[in-house]
């Protein structure tokens, strides 16, 4: 993985296996209330791949990423997934599940990136991260908002 | 016809180009005194449309008009005096009564204008050149029209309150009662808070007038459960009182005690004179809190028949399940209930639905449905080591006091929360001899729980220590109890807005061993009681169900409401729900 577009078409390929892995559990679960919150994240899944498609159209990361931001709550470091039934996964298991996903892609674009002296793919991978820490961000204070709302 | 008949349009022609004979301005600008009651000056932002102005005017020289770039909030009824100073007397009661002293007067008084409908302004609206003036009347120091000191409500304090779980406020007196509904303004700003909209100002003007059956009366047009929040009221009314801009609110939840402790029980249909023809139509209701309680009550008054579902063996919900009786005494939760049920609303105690009569039942044999079952699951800490028998539910140990049975938490306990259940759950804990201490992510200041459940908490001993993010739960030595790690927080202000964000400092971690760690973090809900095909046809967003502006769900003859609908998650929203819903079911199946 070492070319722009093999690092774009790699994230692009996360986030398709995202989609699926979304759409599975969506076939899994039969409540109503966590079949709205699966979509959900199909749609922003795809939305995420088709963003990087359109990077990886143009050729080129869309502004400068320098500042590199931190996940705000950073739940996702000490909360712990229990899903032991993928039929029956309650909301709060859910949240967990995909807030994990993200910290987990965050972490690797920011390895990539300190790995790399090619200030272009710094570049590419600092953006990708920037974009990962987005989604983590939005998954932990939709939990600190709904689920550990007197918390 | 005579000459000077013929000369005379010349001769007024000829006064056309000389000197008039009047003065433009009467008078010289003299300054006037430096509190003289000159035109007056409104800060349009310090000002809340609360109207007590336009009431106070005996000469009906103040109305109040929409104002281009004002809107109308919560806080503000968005509208602003307009002066007419064909009336005015400059008496200056508008600026002795004003509730934000935003209103006052500058000591300019002379305003020369040739159209007379000029004199009829909105003070802040209209740039005028006294604006500026900072002399002119102003209210002297420590004198006031209003009362801003609220009658002081008697109650048990700190230890007192520990020794049992009686009622801890005692409730006003005749004196008190009349002392604090003379102190309201009658302005409304209330009535559009209540989340049920009662005519607030209307059942004080009662009080005043020493009507309880009318002031009573006017409670259960909007909330039948006056008794219930006339103690627990989240009374948000009072945060938009306009007397406590300057000084307390009117205590509106003590005098909606008040009321209802004046009629009794037995006299409550008489009073109420609650009758009506039914119309042979039935709805089923699941769910025995506030929200369907109060369905119940106001489609049994349309004349439907109702028949209600309840999984414990009492009615009540969370008002009886998760408030503690110090706070709300079964009895008067009770005086509620049973007026309703009264009135023949049959209710199903111990009928979980779904379990014991399944939901197609009811959509099958109801003309309509309307569920509010509350969020009744509490969510997990999920962190590690939680599946420990140490940690217990603020809900569960609620509900164990309300059934008479000892929770069983120890003598040195650790709450984890900061809403009302964490605070009860304390509270119920000190009430069993422990020594409570309440961790908390975030700061005092952002706690969820009611400022009157924080203050008493604090009271009764509970230690709070704030920002500190529970991250591991392991077995301690004793097999008896329970170590907790948790780590400190520091606050990140939120880039969004928001509450500022709790994030963990990684080498500030805490290791304390309790006897049990009580959890109360939030609560969600279960429609478990509803099959796929049944929850297809709700729409769901973030764990709640969506609905119109009727309460009605997707599914047409299913209605929703209570804390499973509405952000709020109060008693008082819950009750509303209900009211509406009652309305929403009727205007669906009469099809007026």
């Amino acid at each position: 993985m070492n070319t722009f577009e093999e690092i774009i078409q790699y994230a692009i390929d996360s986030e398709y296996e995202s989609v699926r892995f979304y759409q599975h559990l969506l076939t899994m679960n039969q409540a109503a209330s966590m079949q709205s919150f699966f979509k959900r994240l199909v749609k922003q899944e795809q939305g995420h791949a088709t963003k990087l498609e359109n990077i990886l159209e143009k050729k080129g990361v869309p502004g400068e990423a320098t500042s590199y931001p931190e996940p705000g709550l950073t739940l996702a470091d000490y909360l712990v997934e229990s899903v032991e039934d993928e039929t029956n996964i309650s909301y709060q298991d859910a949240v967990i599940l995909a807030m994990k996903r993200e910290k987990a892609a965050v972490q690797l674009y920011r390895d990539l990136m300190n790995k790399t002296d090619d200030p272009d793919l710094k570049k590419l991978f600092g953006f990708i991260m920037e974009e990962e820490v987005a989604h983590q961000t939005a998954f932990e204070d939709e939990y600190d908002k709904r689920i550990q709302s007197d918390n | 016809m005579i000459l000077k008949d013929l000369i005379s349009p010349f001769y007024v022609w000829k006064r056309a180009f000389s000197k008039p004979y009047t003065a433009r301005k009467p008078i010289d600008e003299r300054p006037g005194a430096a509190s003289y009651r000159g035109f007056h000056i409104n800060d349009l932002d310090k000002c809340i449309g609360c109207g007590t102005c336009e009431s106070i005017c005996q000469n009906a020289a103040i109305d109040m008009v929409p104002v281009v770039g004002v809107e109308t909030t919560m806080k503000d009824s968005g509208l602003r005096p307009r002066i007419d100073y064909g009336r005015c007397c400059w008496c200056a009661l508008c600026v002795d009564v004003c509730t934000t002293e935003s209103l006052r007067m500058s000591n300019h008084y002379i305003w020369v204008d040739t159209d007379p409908d000029n004199f009829l302004f909105v003070p802040g609206a209209e740039e005028k050149p006294w604006d500026k003036e900072e002399l002119g009347y102003r209210r002297s120091e420590g004198y006031r029209l209003l009362n801003f000191e609220r009658a002081e409500m008697g109650m048990l304090h700190g230890a007192e309150g520990l020794t049992s779980f009686k009622e801890m406020v005692f409730g006003f007196s005749r004196e008190q009662a009349l002392y604090e509904a003379q102190r309201c303004t009658d302005c409304g700003l209330c009535i559009a808070q209540c989340p049920a909209h009662m005519d607030i100002p209307d059942y004080i003007k009662a009080i005043r007038a020493e009507d309880y059956e009318k002031a009573f009366r006017i409670m259960y047009q909007t909330n039948p459960f006056t008794a219930t929040c006339g103690r627990i009221c989240t009374h948000r009314c009072e945060t938009v009182c306009s007397v406590g801009y300057l000084g307390d609110p009117i205590a509106i939840r003590w005098l909606k005690r008040y009321i209802t402790d004046q009629i009794p029980k037995e006299k409550m249909r008489e009073v109420l004179g609650d009758e009506f023809k039914p119309n042979g139509k039935k709805v089923a209701i699941v769910g025995g809190g506030p929200g369907g309680l109060s369905c119940a009550y106001y489609l049994i008054k349309l004349g439907y028949e109702v028949e209600l579902h309840e999984k414990q063996p009492l009615a009540g919900g969370a008002l009886r399940y998760g408030v503690p009786s110090y706070r709300l005494p079964y009895d008067q939760l009770d005086k509620d209930i049973d007026y309703i049920v009264g009135l023949g609303v049959k209710i199903h105690t111990n009928s979980k639905v779904g379990k014991d009569v399944p939901f197609a039942e009811l959509l099958e044999k109801f003309d309509a449905v309307f569920f509010s079952t509350g969020l009744s699951v509490p969510s997990a800490l999920r962190v590690a080591g939680e599946d420990h028998p140490r940690v217990l539910s603020g809900l569960q140990i609620l509900e164990d006091v309300t059934n008479g049975k000892d929770p069983n938490v120890g003598k040195n306990v650790a709450v984890i929360g900061g809403g009302n259940v964490a605070m009860d759950a304390a509270r119920v804990s000190r009430r069993y001899g422990a020594n409570v201490t309440l961790l908390y992510r975030r700061r005092v200041v952002d706690m969820p729980a009611d400022e009157d459940e924080i203050h008493e908490s604090q009271e009764e001993g509970v230690k709070f220590v704030t920002q500190a993010i529970p991250v591991k739960i392991e077995n301690a030595s004793d097999p008896n109890q329970i170590v907790i790690h948790w780590g400190e927080a520091k606050m990140v202000p939120d880039e969004k807005g928001g509450r500022p964000k709790p994030v963990l400092i990684e080498d500030k971690i805490h290791i304390e061993t309790y006897d049990s760690i009580i959890s109360a973090i939030g609560q969600a809900a279960d429609y478990s009681f509803l099959t796929p095909e049944q929850e297809a046809g709700i729409e769901f967003k973030w764990g709640s169900v969506i609905s119109n502006h009727h309460n009605q769900t997707g599914i047409p003859k299913v209605f929703v409401g209570g804390d499973i609908a509405n952000d709020t998650a109060d008693a008082i929203s819950a009750i509303q729900d209900g009211h509406n819903a009652a309305r929403g079911i009727d205007k669906f199946l009469s099809g007026k």
